[in-house]
């Protein structure tokens, strides 16, 4: 009855010159590839001090969320709890008094009110029509002293509405007073996982211009948190940010600026430029740095000459940009993972379609990519993996396993990946050991 | 009592401060299936299906296997675009040519009744690829997935002839999934146990396997269930080709009664085979030497709603334990009118059979929680099952030793004696490292030792060796 047939061998890559933008693959049934050491809303929650999440789902996505917070320590997990939904609560529960009660029941039973908590509601409360306003108002006349962000945890709404992470971000900067007192000496860096590293260019400017950086990644108090609330600027890299910046902009009037992860020095002059003008200063003779990078990226080309590179989208939000930057100093960039392009990235991958026409370009979901050989030819020279995805689509050793960027930007970002690519080309590493370990404990892929 | 004060009071068993989330039914059946070369598909939005592969699944990194989510979204589950869902699905079946198509709901395709059936009906129609769906909804745990999973294959199996092992007792045994039992040695330690009791290993359900290797299952003599998961599988085996079952882990020492009761079982169903085909009224199936020609009918199956999603699946079922294990299994439960000292968190049949063990080894009593699916008869008197979080914290309070998943500590007294039991379905690869395979005689000695350590008999007089 049951017969095995060999399957075909296709593989859904595509040459860049025939990739469409901004979706250059047909969607479908989604393979998960077993790199997921991104950074996930459980994360991205934990960086609020003093907050606790509280999360209101069935146990197939509880399960995820659960173990996140467990990867992350004692100390995280407690700072977690759930509150599971059964099947017969889909049609035996009030789900307005489940919530109610059930988030009630495990504020009192912590040791201590955390002073804000995260409310994860699912999709199932969105397609039951659960009334949150009523949820919430009874829950914030409970607990006055407690700040309640109402986040939603439903990615079945992501391609059509918010993604979970956009909302996660908006809700957790609701939660700046709007009642302080703005101090023009301060300006927000917001909705970003990694702190940006003291010498990063924003940092630097923002100090040349006089300011102060106030970043969530950085607070060390719920207090300082809510100092952000008196910053009349925000700044932020993060394109799951966008909302949460427009959202800050009507509530507590912050103009803010979008500095997208460019890779390209004019890109970064432009920015640079931009961010100088938007903190009322000048930008500053950018050209000894780019020197610099010149002469790193040079050094890095006599050590790795014509060695193939390959990206992928968790290593950064801007490939092309970085895949351009690369190509322009003479490295060979042979494979770019990413399920689609940024709308910042248009114009890098139009230059990649007529300058590198022959990079070939890999969704990360697609359900073939299961079958992608995950090891190189033999003799063929080892490549150089930028991302956990492209390092555990091609197999090597010899990788990066930064997200995001790994906390720099701009000129700073291609000293450090000049350096820190010379250094993951001569010494391989237990690939396996690191992806699979996502944000537990030792090395990991989340910082 | 009013909907309000139901949902109040569900609420607050169903809160979770410090409480593990098992492994859902989804992923027991991806689990279940991961080996036999077919296609699984959640049908759930994007990304959900990164927490089996994540989490749940070490075979994920190098094996390879066909699991898939549908990567639903708002628009189709309002608006009912099966019609995508059934494309996807038939091109990505026509490109893969799995061995067959599982496609399994989760809670929101439950929700809005999404007729998961009528379209695996058609995609078998549309590419001749077998096609079938569970009733699940990723608000269970992992064992019911794993029994609905290892039931339907035991549904679909041909009956076969090959012999392994020449006149040894040949022994499927069934529920051994990563999320139980540990991936390194399961495999090895099983089959070692059964070489010790003059038998073979026919088929084992389904880890280190291949379809093949199950489709062999009918020529076995007796199953043997380890897990919740594989009872399902043993009671089809039992009606389709006679084969009766065992249940219990081959744990220390109870490995010598389950040896005895395997082969109790084989001669007995021999003896029955004989009798019945003397007789004229013996359901064809029910014969050892019967041969089935033809496959059961898909449609029948798929018609066939035995199990609605909203019960346990093994709920109606009468499972017992092996008579020469009865003693044991009572006398390792907290029937005694003492208190047990000892407590083991665990899946059902697994604990059932390491208190047992311990027993048998130093006539200690246990008391067990399973948190997970279970077959109510099989749980010794004094067992609880799913507690709620405060209840368990109470319950621990007059433990004097914990046999659990480490995650579990959390919820212990700071000074209560804690034995690491690490549990996939509880932990995913948190503690894989340190996870121990019991089946093995050097582990559970191993585990005998540190408990006489850290719990020693004589600091509980209340239980007697």
């Amino acid at each position: 009855m049951l017969q095995r047939i060999q399957p075909a061998k296709k593989l859904p890559a595509l040459p860049i010159a025939e990739a469409a933008y901004p979706a250059p693959f047909a969607p479908g049934l989604e393979y998960s590839p077993a790199a997921r050491g991104t950074w996930n809303i459980v994360h991205t929650g934990m960086l609020l001090p003093e907050s606790h999440q509280i999360y209101i789902c069935a146990a197939g996505c509880l399960r995820g969320v659960v173990l996140t917070a467990a990867e992350m320590g004692d100390a995280y997990r407690r700072r977690f709890s759930a509150l599971e939904l059964r099947e017969d609560d889909l049609y035996r529960t009030d789900h307005e008094t489940f919530l109610i009660e059930g988030i009630t029941d495990i504020l009192r039973r912590l040791p201590r009110l955390p002073r804000a908590v995260l409310v994860f509601t699912a999709c199932v409360h969105h397609f039951l029509g659960c009334n949150l306003r009523y949820v919430y108002q009874t829950l914030r006349e409970r607990f006055p002293s407690v700040a309640f962000a109402e986040c939603v945890m439903d990615p079945i709404r992501q391609t059509k509405s918010l993604t979970p992470e956009e909302r996660e971000r908006r809700e957790i900067y609701r939660l700046l007073p709007s009642d302080r007192e703005k101090n023009r000496h301060l300006v927000n860096l917001i909705g970003s996982n990694l702190a940006l590293t003291a010498k990063s260019d924003i940092k630097e400017l923002a100090h040349a211009c006089g300011r102060e950086l106030l970043d969530l990644t950085e607070c060390h108090s719920y207090d300082d948190f809510l100092r952000m609330g008196e910053a009349s600027e925000n700044l932020y890299t993060n394109p799951f940010t966008h909302v949460a910046a427009r959202d800050l902009l009507r509530r507590l009037g912050q103009d803010a600026l979008f500095l997208p992860q460019v890779w390209r020095y004019e890109e970064i002059c432009d920015a640079l430029t931009q961010l100088a003008a938007f903190l009322g200063g000048s930008c500053p003779d950018l050209r000894p740095r780019i020197a610099t990078c010149e002469l790193a990226l040079n050094a890095l080309h006599g050590q790795i000459g014509a060695q193939p590179i390959a990206i992928d989208f968790t290593f950064t939000f801007l490939p092309m940009s970085l895949a351009r930057l690369l190509i322009s100093h003479g490295f060979h960039v042979t494979e770019i993972y990413a399920d689609a392009i940024a709308r910042e990235d248009e114009a890098n991958f139009r230059w990649l379609q007529h300058h590198a026409p022959d990079i070939l370009l890999y969704p990360t979901k697609h359900p073939a990519m299961r079958r992608k050989p995950r090891a190189q030819a033999d003799g063929a020279p080892p490549l150089l993996a930028l991302g956990q995805k492209a390092a555990y689509f091609t197999g090597t050793r010899y990788f990066l396993p930064a997200v995001e960027g790994g906390g720099h930007y701009g000129l700073e970002a291609i000293s450090w990946l000049a350096a820190a690519m010379s250094r993951a080309a001569l010494l391989p590493q237990d690939t396996e050991q690191i992806i699979r370990r996502k944000g537990w404990g030792g090395p990991s892929c989340l910082s | 009592m009013s909907l309000m004060k139901k949902s109040a009071q569900k609420a607050r068993a169903q809160a979770c401060c410090l409480l593990p989330t098992y492994s859902a039914d989804t992923f027991g059946v991806c689990s279940a299936l991961f080996e036999l070369g077919g296609m699984v598909v959640i049908h759930d939005p994007s990304g959900c299906n990164s927490t089996y592969t994540t989490h749940d699944e070490p075979r994920w990194y190098d094996t390879d296997s066909l699991i898939f989510i549908s990567a639903m979204n708002e628009y189709d589950a309002i608006l009912g675009r099966d019609d995508r869902l059934l494309q996807n699905l038939i091109d990505t079946v026509r490109a893969e040519r799995p061995r067959f198509l599982c496609l399994i709901p989760s809670q929101i395709a439950y929700l809005i009744a999404t007729d998961l059936q009528a379209i695996a009906r058609a995609v078998e129609r549309t590419t001749g690829v077998p096609s079938f769906t569970l009733p699940t909804n990723s608000m269970h745990d992992a064992e019911r997935g794993i029994y609905l999973a290892l039931e339907e294959i035991a549904r679909r199996i041909p009956l076969s002839s090959a012999r392994t092992g020449g006149s040894r007792l040949r022994v499927n045994v069934l529920g051994a999934t990563p999320l139980d039992f540990p991936l390194a040695g399961t495999r090895q330690s099983l089959a070692d146990f059964l070489v010790q009791a003059d038998a073979t290993l026919q088929s084992c359900w389904a880890m280190d396997c291949t379809y093949e290797e199950l489709c062999t299952a009918a020529a076995a003599d007796v199953s043997l269930v380890i897990s919740y998961g594989g009872l399902g599988a043993a009671r089809v085996l039992q009606e389709r080709f006679g084969i009766p079952y065992v249940i219990g882990a081959p744990i220390g020492p109870l490995k010598a009664p389950l040896a005895d009761a395997l082969h109790e079982a084989a001669h007995h169903a021999v003896r029955r085979a004989s009798f019945r085909r003397s007789g004229s009224d013996t359901p064809a199936h029910l014969s050892m030497t019967t041969t089935i020609t033809t496959p059961p009918n898909v449609q029948q199956i798929l018609n066939t709603k035995k199990y609605p999603a909203d019960k346990p699946a093994a709920s109606e079922k009468e499972y017992t334990w092996p008579q020469s294990l009865l003693p044991l299994m009572h006398a390792g439960g907290s029937s005694a009118p003492n208190a047990p000292a000892t407590s083991i968190i665990g899946e059902g049949i697994f604990a059932a059979s390491l208190a047992a063990a311990l027993h048998a080894a130093d006539g200690r009593n246990a008391r067990l929680i399973v948190p997970t699916a279970h077959a109510p008869q099989l749980l010794p008197p004094g067992t609880i099952t799913c507690p709620s979080e405060t209840a368990l914290i109470a319950m621990l309070a007059d433990t004097a030793v914990l046999l659990a998943d480490p995650l579990y500590q959390a919820l212990c007294p700071p000074d209560l004696p804690f034995l690491p039991l690490p549990h996939t379905a509880c932990s995913g690869r948190l503690y894989e490292a340190q996870q121990r395979n019991l089946l093995d005689d050097a582990a559970f000695s191993a585990l005998l030792k540190e408990l006489r350590y850290k719990a020693p008999l004589q600091n509980y007089g209340k239980e007697s060796p």
